[in-house]
């Protein structure tokens, strides 16, 4: 065998294994990316299921704990409305009006209490006990706000508006409404008619906001 | 390796929350599912049901005297948890509930046959047929679908003449 054949050789052998080489860093990468492509495939699959249970699960989804997480909760059958919520550092408070309660915004006149931070559940409940009437507000079943005996009663019909079912989170820099329940009034014009107050009216606000810092 | 690991976490979270709340399976999309879950309660009931689309009907809650019913209005298909309680407040039978979007109470008086019971939260003498509480059960929309029945074991006795203690149930409605 002399240098040039020898060396023909070794650059034949040579060119096959770089070949081998990179048919098997070919099949390697292909194989990943089937994979990855799988998997992304799968994940668009199953993500509609998985929100769809969480949503009818209700629960609280805390994917920031610097904001408030708020979910509305249809399990406790003891109380009127409830809500479980994540409560960040930062200093927010639970605040309940009874009048004054317009189509939009916060009412002036309310009654407030610091929340402390953690994860716990709201409710709220009418309670009707011989002649008073008094709006109480429950952190994990226990009074946590209470109106005064109140001037009025629920008429029996409302409209109200809250918090969605779905799990949201909020930043806290605008007010974070869990309830506006408005009473109906008597139509002065047409007897036994209810309609929905024009102006400002009574019932339930409940809402979270940041505490006043003066 | 990021998308496996993240694949993997949505099928152990999803079969968690099927643990939780019951997975309906749903095949036919133009029929009721409805499952029951476990409240371990005595008077308070859940459902896992799933509605068609275009499926309006009528809830009827109904004891003796109090009886009460609501539109249940769907345009598209609807998957929810149901839930009942009957509880008493106040020298009063109240029965709350919770369908779809909406929620509603009837009351009975301390006279009702079920006050007892409810008050000393015993179901001894009392039957309860309620959907679902042998797994999926579908049905067609022309179907009534009873939730909830509850009699009094002495006049059960495969009677349909006897009216039930308390009743809910959901009826197509017609035009």
């Amino acid at each position: 065998m002399n240098d040039s054949q020898a060396g023909s050789k070794s650059t034949a052998r040579s060119w096959r294994q770089v070949s081998l080489l990179h048919l098997l860093i070919a099949t390697l990468a292909i194989a990943a990316w089937t994979a990855h492509f799988s998997n992304r495939y799968q994940i668009a699959r199953i993500t509609p299921k998985y929100d769809r249970l969480r949503n009818m699960a209700r629960e609280l989804v805390i994917e920031d704990p610097s904001k408030i997480a708020v979910v509305a909760l249809n399990y406790n059958l003891d109380v009127q409305e409830c809500w479980r919520v994540y409560i960040p550092c930062g200093g927010f408070e639970l605040r309940l009006a009874t009048h004054g309660i317009g189509v939009n915004g916060p009412a002036d006149d309310y009654s407030s209490v610091p929340l402390p931070t953690g994860e716990y559940e709201i409710g709220v409940t009418e309670i009707e006990d011989g002649q008073n009437f008094r709006i109480v507000a429950l952190r994990d079943g226990s009074t946590f706000l209470e109106t005064q005996p109140l001037s009025w009663r629920n008429p029996g019909s409302s409209s109200s508006t809250g918090h969605a079912g779905t799990s949201q989170q909020h930043d806290g820099s605008q007010p974070v409404e869990l309830l506006r329940k408005r009473y109906m009034v008597q139509d002065p014009a047409m007897p036994n008619t209810w309609r929905p107050p024009l102006g400002p009216a009574y019932g339930v606000q409940l809402w979270i906001q940041e505490s006043k810092t003066e | 390796m990021r998308s496996r690991a993240e694949c993997y976490r949505l099928g152990s979270e999803i079969a968690r929350l099927e643990r939780k709340i019951g997975s309906l399976n749903v095949k036919d999309p133009g029929r009721i599912y409805v499952a029951a879950m476990d409240c371990n309660q005595p008077f308070e009931f859940a459902w896992h049901v799933y509605l068609p689309a275009n499926y309006n009907s009528w809830l009827y809650k109904s004891f003796g005297q109090g009886s009460g019913a609501s539109l249940v209005i769907n345009s598209g298909h609807q998957e929810f948890i149901a839930r009942l309680k009957i509880k008493v407040k106040k020298e009063q039978l109240i029965v709350v509930s919770h369908f779809g979007g909406g929620s509603s109470f009837v009351s009975g008086n301390a006279k009702n046959p079920l006050f007892k019971p409810v008050l000393s939260s015993t179901t001894d003498g009392l039957n309860f047929q309620c959907a679902g509480s042998h797994g999926v059960e579908s049905f067609a929309i022309d179907d009534e679908v009873v939730f909830l029945a509850i009699t009094d074991t002495n006049s059960d006795a495969k009677d349909n003449s006897i009216a039930p203690l308390f009743i809910y149930k959901l009826q197509k409605r017609t035009p």
